[in-house]
């Protein structure tokens, strides 16, 4: 079982809110393992990172992959990409969305990701559970 | 025999347990958490729509462009230690409690 914790954000307003946020580890072209902290969201269909992280990783711009993806805030240019990720133990190829610009959170989404592991929200005890799924 | 036996060991374990919890208790509260429990628990408000490298328990880079910010970061601590995470300014999440 893999746990992970909300974090305390200030809102701006003076208040602050939980977001949960996991620890992820993404495979670069060159072999080599960045982790980084994105949220954790259940409501987003696909894991999604920003421009840069997408260049540090060695992501290539094709034009002709270019598509548009909707949120509340309007549309984001991505390029849909595999990855390998590794969270926990587990090694694993996601699908994720390489936003082309920078001004997005970087997401750990439902595709490949929710499917390999039972995901619970303990909002109340400020923690988040993943169980990999017994068939894999 | 076998009764004072039995009562050294309800004795001498019990000592011995609670021994052992306090060098972990002590051993845990030396060590360096990871930078994920860094930063989950360090207020990164001042780095406002930035990237932060986390290593060594401290931010040690930061800025707007991820791949900068990892360099600068290896150059400061290897490349192993390092990890990367956004933190969000007021505009960037989708859903925004308004009160």
């Amino acid at each position: 079982m893999i746990v992970f914790k909300y974090k305390q954000e200030p809102l701006g307003n003076g208040q602050s809110i939980a977001r949960p946020v996991a620890d992820v580890y993404l495979k670069t072209k060159n072999n080599s393992w960045i982790e980084f902290h994105p949220y954790i969201d259940s409501g987003a269909d696909i894991t999604m990172i920003p421009l840069s992280l997408g260049r540090l990783i060695g992501l290539h711009l094709d034009e002709s992959k270019v598509v548009q993806i909707g949120g509340i805030r309007g549309s984001v240019p991505v390029i849909y990409d595999k990855s390998t990720i590794k969270i926990g133990s587990e090694i694993f190829q996601a699908r994720i969305s390489w936003s082309l610009i920078e001004d997005v959170p970087p997401l750990l989404g439902r595709t490949d990701v929710f499917d390999r592991f039972d995901v619970t929200f303990k909002q109340r005890e400020r923690q988040i559970l993943l169980s990999s799924h017994p068939m894999l | 025999m076998i009764a004072l036996l039995l009562h050294r060991q309800i004795d001498i374990y019990p000592s011995a347990f609670k021994m052992q919890k306090w060098y972990t208790y002590g051993a845990m509260k030396t060590k360096r958490p990871s930078n994920y429990e860094y930063f989950i628990k360090t207020d990164t408000s001042a780095y406002k729509g930035e990237w932060i490298a986390i290593a060594k328990g401290k931010v040690i880079a930061h800025g707007k462009d991820a791949e900068k910010v990892y360099k600068i970061a290896v150059k400061k601590a290897g490349k192993d230690s390092i990890s990367l995470a956004k933190t969000p300014d007021e505009q960037m999440l989708v859903l925004t409690l308004l009160q």
